[in-house]
């Protein structure tokens, strides 16, 4: 999976940081930090 | 009450494809040692579940053991000063996802035990344990995906009553 097509998976504006009951939207660095883990971890999963 | 060791301390639910959940105010000094558990939410995507103590994104250590459900060979993996744990639990895309694991002493002043985390990401299950080596009490921890969302559930923390009363 490429980062473009995580981003299309998940559009910034559809994915929440939740902290107890209250939930918000990332920020920009939030969000690339956030891809970027996504789709490594994708296309490394164990085994 | 003697009979009862276990005491639910936090429930918390969960919201719609959240990439993760912190969870305040869980640990405490009335009790050293937890359960926590996430169960009837879903996950977005194969993935397994992290845990992260209050702020601290650094010195933890873990090891898992797991195989494949298409081999028997025993595989293992591990984590060295990482930025969270990985696999206390997890799940198959569009299906149930969990957690459960023990934690002993997260709201002591000590490194914190990370015990029996039943593993899963699709094919693959194991179980895992670890260690924060940083010795620092913490009230507060965050469960998140390795990959994708997760929807819905409660996640809910219980403490091992320390003495009898």
């Amino acid at each position: 999976m490429t980062p473009e097509e995580y981003k299309t998976l998940y559009p910034q504006d559809s994915v929440y940081i939740q902290v107890d009951d209250t939930e918000r939207l990332m920020t920009d660095e939030e969000y690339e930090a956030w891809v970027a883990e996504g789709v490594y971890n994708s296309n490394h999963p164990l085994p | 009450m003697n009979a009862v060791g276990l005491w639910l301390v936090k429930t918390q639910t969960v919201g719609t494809a959240v990439s993760s959940v912190a969870v305040t105010g869980a640990f405490s000094s009335t009790y050293n040692n937890y359960i926590i558990t996430w169960v009837d939410g879903t996950l977005s995507a194969n993935a397994s579940m992290t845990l992260t103590l209050g702020a601290s994104a650094t010195g933890y250590y873990q090891f898992l053991n797991y195989g494949a459900v298409t081999a028997a060979t025993p595989l293992g993996a591990g984590r060295n000063n990482a930025v969270s744990w990985a696999w206390v639990g997890g799940g198959t895309a569009g299906q149930a996802g969990h957690v459960r694991c023990e934690l002993f002493g997260p709201n002591l002043a000590r490194y914190t035990k990370l015990i029996g985390g039943p593993y899963q990401n699709d094919n693959a299950y194991g179980t895992t344990v670890g260690e924060h080596r940083v010795a620092t009490a913490y009230t507060a921890f965050t469960l998140a995906p390795d990959s994708g969302t997760m929807t819905g559930g409660t996640i809910r923390v219980y403490g091992y009553k320390n003495g009898i009363s």
